[in-house]
């Protein structure tokens, strides 16, 4: 679904973003993009989504090259940018404008997600606030039914009830076929609907796999004192929270998102 | 696939979406061009007042001013700079970038709608404007001159507007201005259109040739062109007649400055296309 092999990016007179950068995604998930500031994850979103060309090395989204700008590959994907820009319509005009540009959208979804976020199709875009504004894109984008959603810091501007809103509504309304990628700082955010993620860091991918996997190969686990096996640790009210590798016998823990990128970014993982 | 560059029912929702979302821009920019003509045209008409009445005077008809409608031409050519407004910044950049439909129907739209449609409506609007101020300035100076034309027995009676007196004026005033080697107007009319053309389409094309400060990099980038331009003209007319008072004296060339402004407007719009197609964020 999603294949990127050797990529090579830079901006004009910078240091390169990625180099020799490879990620594989599978149909059907939803993956965490997590990386430091400046790690590059919201230029990985706009090369994946054609909006940037990669200067070397191969990406392949849905089978399409993102670049080509095919219009069936831009029928398929549906980008949320952390900023954006929308007409001064009503929801109910911009979405009969635009909802024949997209072969597999639902309006009783979208109804259904409007509805749930607290909008109606009465609305008008540019009287909505920004996190208004986010959740009718988020929505209109559930219900075009791309297989790839992009959603960059889809989090930020959101009150607190709707970021758990946006997690039930993502999690119930995405098919098996869709994948959703979501690039964010805000890991608590997300880590209770992905069931992948991808670490940015140094122009590379350096941990790419599914949450189950990461759960049977390390423990997450608060200590009194500093265990002799912890492979990362940091100091926490009630003791230090640890990563220690986990024994094939061992109970699975609850992931701690937040220490594992830590972990990944301040130590080189093998 | 064979509809990834074309495909009439896409090419209509993208339309349809264009003219659904914008359509009250469109409409603002008709009214505004409107009022704006017909300011324009009754502001000429006022300060020819003086030959109006010598005309009336002496049984002559006047002939609506071609300045007036050069200005407005302008003020059309300055809003086809405008072309492609979602390119002026990155976030809408993004959302016109990735509409589900191909380079060519994105260009192809914004063709017809900032330069065919556009220009149609621009010569239907500015057509009402003129024939408005004039039967706006018709009593008016009927009523100023009153007493003078009263005394003559006459009356201001100004003829309606027609592009023929632009086409008429425009042929006139080349002629006068000393074009010398301009012998028929046919040829004036081919050669202004396209070379109005080549221009219309370099305005069009701004915003996918320059990024940031495209108003003040075309004004450079367009001085340079002309500058090299009459130099190559002129430094040629020398080579090919060995007269070096031929210099600056386009007499040679001007039988091909049509095919040179039709290349010039073909390769604007392949360049124009690429550049949309190329455009990065």
């Amino acid at each position: 679904m999603l294949e990127i092999q050797n990529l090579y990016f830079s901006y004009k007179r910078k240091q390169p973003l990625f180099e020799d950068f490879s990620l594989s995604l599978p149909d059907g998930c939803i993956v965490g993009l997590l990386g430091k500031n400046g790690a590059g994850k919201t230029t990985l979103l706009n090369i994946v989504s054609g909006l940037l060309p990669p200067q070397a090395g191969k990406i392949a989204v849905n089978g399409f090259t993102p670049f080509e700008r095919k219009p069936a590959f831009l029928a398929d994907v549906s980008l949320i940018a952390e900023e954006f820009s929308l007409p001064q319509v009503s929801i109910a005009a911009y979405t009969s404008a635009l909802q024949p540009l997209y072969p597999k959208f639902d309006g009783a979804k979208l109804d259904k997600i409007l509805a749930e976020f607290e909008l109606s199709r009465a609305n008008r875009l540019h009287k909505l606030s920004h996190g208004q504004r986010k959740k009718f894109l988020i929505a209109f984008a559930l219900a075009s039914n791309c297989r790839l959603l992009i959603l960059d810091e889809p989090t930020n501007g959101l009150d607190i009830p709707s970021k758990s809103q946006f997690r039930k509504i993502l999690v119930s309304s995405i098919t098996d076929e869709q994948t959703v990628l979501i690039s964010t700082h805000q890991v608590r955010d997300i880590e209770n609907i992905i069931d992948s993620i991808a670490v940015l860091d140094n122009g590379r991918a350096v941990f790419a796999d599914t949450l189950e996997n990461l759960s049977r190969r390390f423990r997450f686990e608060l200590a009194d004192t500093l265990p002799t096996n912890a492979l990362y640790a940091e100091k926490s009210i009630g003791g230090q929270r640890v990563i220690l590798p986990n024994d094939a016998d061992s109970e699975e823990t609850e992931i701690d998102l937040e220490l594992f990128f830590n972990f990944i970014t301040n130590k080189t993982y093998e | 696939m064979n509809n990834s560059f074309f495909s009439p029912s896409r090419f209509a929702r993208l339309a349809a979406y264009d003219l659904k979302t914008k359509y009250k821009t469109y409409l603002i920019a008709v009214v505004a061009a409107f009022v704006g003509f017909t300011i324009i045209n009754y502001l000429f008409l006022d300060a020819d007042e003086a030959e109006i009445v010598s005309r009336t005077l002496n049984h002559l008809t006047y002939s609506h001013s071609l300045a007036s409608f050069t200005v407005c031409l302008t003020a059309f050519f300055v809003c086809a700079g405008f072309s492609f407004p979602a390119l002026s910044s990155k976030k809408s950049a993004m959302g016109y970038i990735l509409l589900p439909a191909s380079t060519f129907e994105k260009y192809l739209l914004e063709f017809l709608i900032k330069i065919v449609i556009a220009f149609g409506v621009f010569l239907l609007v500015y057509y009402l404007a003129a024939n408005l101020s004039a039967s706006i300035a018709e009593p008016i100076f009927n009523n100023r001159n009153a007493d003078f034309l009263e005394l003559k027995h006459a009356r201001i009676d100004l003829q309606p507007f027609t592009f023929r007196f632009v086409y008429k004026n425009t042929y006139i005033t080349t002629v006068q201005s000393g074009s010398a080697y301009v012998d028929t107007i046919d040829k004036v009319s081919v050669m202004g259109t396209f070379f109005v053309g080549s221009i219309l389409l370099f305005l069009f094309n701004i915003r996918l040739f320059f990024k940031r400060f495209s108003l003040i990099k075309t004004v450079i980038a367009g001085f340079f062109v002309y500058y090299l331009f009459f130099q190559l003209m002129s430094l040629l007319g020398i080579a090919f007649t060995g007269d070096k008072n031929t210099a600056y004296d386009f007499k040679f060339f001007y039988p091909y400055y049509d095919y040179l402004f039709i290349f010039t407007i073909i390769t604007l719009i392949v360049l124009g296309y690429y550049k949309l197609k190329e455009k990065r964020l």
